[in-house]
């Protein structure tokens, strides 16, 4: 009847991740954005090193040495070193090893409930999907440090397990993203067109929803990754979460913060978080840019 | 006696960092007291664009030339402030969709009233029996009750009345329509057309109408111009366009138009389109912008710029064709406007 | 308008209730009682201190006394300090404990949301101008760094290095000593309230009741205050619920940071001493206070979008 109606329906009767070459033009944009390239590259690096130096290193993360306490950078010690004289540089980097270990686990566990939840709720729709989401909206209104203070206080004995615990809250958002973005999948024009092409609903959830879901979880899970250390750090600060003498960034940051006398204690660590948390932010930024087929 | 609105030669271009888009061309029409224009063309033909300029209301990165005179002012460069007293005062406008159009946060009331107070300087009483009057105009019933809701409160076919009364509060010289029944029911666009018609006799005001939809034009218009890819293809009376016309373009255009009834036995004929796409407005092809679609192409459209022709007082057509000999026309066994035309 | 304080209140009471029960079995459901630690109490003194807690009935009616005891506005009684309230210590009558932390959250609310909304609208207006490029860098980097990071730097910088401002401690609540938890805080949670404003402005600004308004000849003055800001600051306000209860979180985190005496202390130690009352009244606090917030939104809501009324 009128072009642009037909256009508009044209253009959204297509699945865009399904177009030739749609994660080929978005790995290309993401490439193009070298900001987000550095800072991936940046992340990449960073973690080999966290693997490494904690191994070639001639000092050990764990070893005291009273007659070498509290040292300022020099040659022998990159980093300066702590109160009981150990090397900072290593411990900065093991620290950061524990600090990755622990956002990558918990990523992966927030990804997985929070993926499951919401796509449940967002296929299935109606009562289900409205109690499930009250739910989340219970566990919305407690605020999640104290949450993770009383789980980690209640589970402290494993840190593995409080992580899982921690992630086991904090999947929130996860699960609202992928039903919201589910819904609007599942009546999106092209959706529908597959359905009355005749295409069947396990292949239009494989082939259809899921690719298009791919995007914001990928998205999402550059978020979640600085969040978790964010969240980790401040659990240090509590007191909770790695145990003496295995270290982590936060633990650092917060050693380093109660002897500021010694800056290099604090600064170190606190440098490469933020660095890494900067880098993770822009990541994500240069994936959601990246990944947004409309532009 | 000068024409309400004389616009000549407009050309609108936008400006993306080091990207061009040509959306209008030289667009040249006049408007006559108590005359109806009408504007067809498809999406992106520039139809929207040159009111739009017309109100100085184009994105900022446009770029305009040419000339936009409202009786003897000329409108293109003024500043906001001079815009802001011909704005809703002499020049008014009404939008496609009157359901986004109107402010959601303010009541009708206060919609209305504000444009009188500030054009006519009177007061918020004044104002709001003005407005109960234009609302009782436009056909509200219950105009008291209803200036105090919210637009929420009303259907898409109420709003466009709204959307019309507080147009014409101010009583302008000029109405710009901006496809005012696109988005309504085929019913409620009816009744809105004929509101149309009769407000324009009532208060002896110029329209200027733009629309997609060839049916609403004939109802309605004196005069029309068919637009595309910014360029006015043809311009002429009602009777021009749709029993002469001579431009391919709009010779397309009338054949796509669905019809009911069909003729003798071609009870089978599909829906006439026109074949291909509207060239692309940042690297239009030299020559005319319809050369690609028409079925009469002759190698002379292909280069330098195609003028203007005038055929008779207002009928005027942007096209070559008819400076070529009929031989060279007929060669070409496509040409649909070979066997229809005296050319 | 009653009858919708009335509804939300009717879906809050339950979704608070749910919380309180889901924070009780979980401090409940721990093997063991908060009394089995280094020193140990002898078999009748811990069946008493047991029946003093009411820790020997059974859980549901442990809950239901707990819940009465709550609708009463009070806490219960401390696990560690034997015979100690937890409203005094969360409220102390001097300044300490819960006073700080909405000291610094509510300080950092009034600086933010101000701020928030005027620089965001500035810098949607003045969209892909230099303001508003160095404004989203700024909130890009701002909002990826935590309070938990930029606290100890920013500490090192002023008050260790250059010795302008007091590093940590509340002394009476003086102002030199708040400027910069309170700064802190408001930068952490400026770049949210920023972002949502400046989006939002960029949304109104392209609406079509806004060419509408252009179109009537209103002068620019009269479209921003008239017609767009309360648009604008809808979503804005939306925003804020969900924020506060991250504010009452990120001033906690800030005390710990600054050494404040307030409810962060109060949860570290709690922690420590396995003072599971403590903690569960701090988590049924802040709770309670951001659901109450998110209510409070509601009606800031209701009053700002004529469509919620029907």
């Amino acid at each position: 009847m009128n072009s642009k109606l037909i256009n508009k329906i044209g253009a959204a009767g297509f699945n865009p991740s399904q177009s030739t070459g749609f994660w080929r033009g978005a790995c290309n944009r993401f490439c193009y954005n070298y900001f987000a390239l550095g800072s991936l590259i940046f992340i990449l690096v960073l973690a080999i090193l966290c693997i490494i130096i904690p191994l070639i290193s001639r000092h050990e993360y764990s070893t005291t040495d009273f007659a070498n306490s509290l040292i300022p950078p020099n040659s022998m010690y990159w980093f300066g070193s702590d109160g009981l004289g150990r090397d900072l540089f290593v411990r900065c980097f093991i620290g950061g090893r524990i600090t990755f270990e622990i956002a990558v686990a918990a990523t992966v566990v927030v990804l997985f409930i929070g993926v499951m939840y919401g796509s449940i709720a967002g296929f299935l729709g109606g009562k289900i999907d409205n109690l499930m989401m009250r739910i989340v909206d219970v566990l919305y209104g407690i605020p999640f440090l104290f949450f993770s203070i009383l789980l980690l206080a209640l589970f402290g004995q494993s840190l593995v397990l409080s992580f899982v615990a921690i992630a086991a809250i904090s999947w929130l958002d996860m699960a609202r993203v992928v039903r919201g973005q589910t819904l609007s999948l599942r009546n999106r024009e092209f959706v529908e067109a597959a359905y009355i092409c005749g295409v069947s609903k396990f292949k239009i959830i494989t082939r259809h929803i899921i690719p298009n879901l791919i995007g914001v979880v990928i998205v999402y899970a550059a978020l979640v990754v600085p969040n978790m250390i964010v969240l980790s750090a401040v659990l240090s600060f509590f007191g909770l979460g790695v145990m003496e003498p295995m270290t982590s960034w936060g633990l650092l940051i917060s050693d380093g913060s109660k002897n500021m006398s010694s800056w290099w204690l604090l600064l170190f660590p606190a440098l490469l978080m933020l660095l890494t948390l900067l880098a993770f932010t822009f990541v994500a930024n240069g994936l959601r840019d990246a990944l947004d087929s409309d532009s | 006696m000068l024409p309400i609105l004389k616009v000549k030669d407009l050309s609108i271009q936008f400006k993306k960092r080091n990207i061009c888009i040509n959306a209008v061309n030289k667009v040249s029409f006049a408007l006559d007291e108590g005359e109806v224009l009408g504007i067809v063309g498809e999406s992106g033909s520039g139809k929207s664009q040159t009111v739009l300029a017309i109100m100085g209301l184009l994105a900022k990165n446009a770029l305009t030339s040419g000339s936009v005179k409202l009786l003897d002012q000329e409108l293109l460069g003024l500043n906001n402030i001079k815009l802001n007293k011909i704005r809703g005062n002499r020049v008014s406008m009404i939008f496609q969709d009157p359901m986004t159009s109107l402010n959601p946060y303010l009541t009708i009331q206060s919609q209305m009233t504000e444009v009188l107070m500030l054009h006519k300087g009177i007061s918020h009483k004044n104002a709001l029996n003005e407005s109960l009057k234009m609302l009782d105009l436009v056909k509200i019933s219950d105009a008291k009750r209803r200036i105090k809701l919210y637009p929420h409160e009303f259907s898409g076919g109420m709003r466009q009345r709204v959307m019309i009364a507080m147009a014409l509060l101010c009583k302008p010289e000029l109405l710009i329509a901006d496809e005012p029944t696109t988005a309504l029911d085929v019913t409620v666009q009816a009744q809105i057309l004929e509101l149309l018609r009769e407000l324009k006799n009532e208060l002896n005001m110029a329209v200027i109408l733009i629309t997609h939809d060839m049916g609403v034009i004939a109802n309605v218009c004196d005069r029309v111009c068919v637009m595309y890819a910014g360029n006015i293809m043809e311009g002429g009376t009602i009777e021009d366009i749709f029993y002469a016309p001579k431009h391919p373009y709009t010779v397309a255009l009338l054949e796509s138009i669905p019809k009911l009834e069909q003729d003798g036995n071609d009870i089978d004929a599909k829906l006439k389109t026109i074949p291909g796409e509207p060239p692309n407005l940042i690297h239009l092809p030299a020559g005319c912008a319809f050369q690609d679609r028409c079925s009469c192409v002759h190698e002379a459209c292909r280069h330098g710029e195609i003028e203007p022709q005038f055929l008779g007082e207002s009928h005027i057509v942007k096209c070559n064709l008819q400076f070529i000999t009929s031989g060279a026309v007929m060669q070409n066994s496509n040409c649909h406007l070979a066997s229809k035309t005296n050319i | 308008m009653i009858s919708f304080i009335i509804k939300r209140l009717l879906v809050a009471i339950p979704t608070l209730l749910a919380i309180i029960l889901l924070v009780f079995l979980l401090v409940h459901l721990v093997p063991g009682n908060p009394f089995q630690g280094e020193k140990a109490f002898s078999p009748e003194v811990m069946q008493e201190l047991l029946h003093q807690y009411r820790l020997d009935l059974p859980l549901w009616k442990q809950f239901l006394y707990y819940v009465n005891d709550l609708l009463h506005g009070n806490f219960g009684q401390s696990y560690k300090f034997i015979g100690q309230s937890i409203n005094e210590l969360i409220f102390p009558d001097d300044l300490g404990g819960f006073w700080v932390t909405l000291r610094l959250a509510a300080y950092s609310m009034l600086l933010t949301v101000p701020l928030g909304i005027i620089l965001g609208c500035y810098a949607g207006l003045a969209r892909n101008s230099w303001f508003d490029k160095v404004v989203i860098v700024c909130s890009t980097i701002f909002s990826a760094v935590p309070v938990i990071v930029a606290g100890p730097l920013i500490i090192l910088l002023f008050a260790v290095t250059l010795n302008y401002l007091p590093a940590s401690g509340f002394a009476d609540g003086d102002f030199l000593h708040l400027v910069l938890p309170v700064g802190i805080l408001t930068l952490a949670y400026l770049p949210t309230v920023l972002v949502v404003a400046r989006g939002s402005v960029i949304d109104v600004l392209n609406s079509n009741f806004i060419k509408t308004a252009k179109a009537k000849g209103l002068p620019t003055r009269i479209i921003i205050f008239k017609h767009a800001l309360r648009p604008t600051l809808i979503p804005v306000i939306s925003l804020l619920g969900p924020m506060f209860a991250n504010v009452l979180v990120g001033a906690i985190v800030t005390e710990q940071v600054f050494a404040l005496p307030g409810l962060g202390i109060l949860t570290t130690n709690a922690v420590i001493n396995r003072d599971y009352n403590l903690v569960l009244g701090i988590t049924i606090l802040g709770s309670s206070l951001a659901i109450a917030f998110n209510i409070l939104v509601d009606i800031a809501y209701f009053f700002l979008d004529p469509r919620i009324k029907q």
